[in-house]
């Protein structure tokens, strides 16, 4: 399981429904990795909550990541650090891989910022 | 529960700007590659598409577009007629333990010159929209 976590009080109490605090997704849900700017990239779910079945609402059925980092052009190495956190060993996380966590200031390098978005896609 | 482990195929094709731009670099779980083509009507023999599951793209859209265009895209260019030792090579990869490289295996880099195999000499991504 993927773990991201953007709230940096430590409080999960977001009131918008597509922007929850935190969000974990099986590794089977991450369906890629595409860059959006010199300094970030975006990271793309199998929506959680609209599964593709709501074929009357206007859903894209994804739900997107956006990490900042702070070297422009450095989208190798951020991609890279996620990958190893993602493919850190078992017995270490026990399958709970934490990516983003601004509660507890953890991130998959110091080049990547700790400030992030989470954006859920949400049947009508 | 599933077990995170997972390899990644990574591509970032030539800068159009001075900086990295949107869709310029793209990265898929090997779990969402779908298979090599070669291009129909490529007579000169250089290219060679890896396509993956459209990272944008939900189950919910009806219009797949034109012919091509519901899956993303690699399209490769490679030395005339290599494409059977490129695409043993990219299996290879595929196929190493994760010891060898964490599970981060880098296709084409056309900004830093690295490619998977010297038959490779450049990328063009194609991620595709979240609608046709």
């Amino acid at each position: 399981m993927l773990y991201f976590m953007n709230a940096s009080d430590g409080n999960f109490n977001s009131s918008t429904s597509t922007a929850p605090d935190a969000v974990c997704y099986p590794m089977s849900k991450l369906k890629g990795m595409v860059s959006k700017d010199a300094d970030e990239l975006y990271m793309y779910f199998d929506s959680a909550q609209a599964a593709g079945t709501d074929e009357a609402n206007n859903t894209s059925g994804t739900d997107l990541i956006t990490i900042e980092f702070l070297t422009n052009d450095a989208h190798k190495a951020a991609f890279r650090d996620i990958v190893e956190v993602i493919n850190e060993p078992n017995m270490k996380n026990n399958g709970f891989a934490v990516i983003m966590d601004a509660a507890n200031s953890v991130k998959p390098s110091n080049d990547i910022v700790a400030a992030f978005t989470i954006l859920t896609d949400n049947p009508a | 529960m599933e077990k995170n482990e997972e390899k990644f195929l990574y591509f970032q094709e030539a800068k159009a700007g001075a900086n990295v731009d949107a869709d310029e670099v793209a990265m898929y779980p090997l779990s969402s590659f779908l298979g090599f083509d070669t291009q129909a009507g490529d007579t000169n023999g250089t290219t060679l598409t890896m396509r993956f599951k459209p990272m944008r793209r939900s189950a919910l859209v009806t219009d797949e577009g034109a012919v091509g265009e519901e899956t993303d895209a690699m399209v490769l260019t490679v030395v005339a007629n290599s494409q059977k030792s490129v695409m043993a090579s990219i299996l290879d990869k595929m196929n190493e333990p994760f010891s060898r490289d964490n599970g981060f295996i880098v296709v084409a880099n056309v900004v830093d010159s690295e490619f998977l195999n010297s038959n490779i000499t450049s990328v063009v991504v194609t991620v595709r929209a979240a609608t046709a």
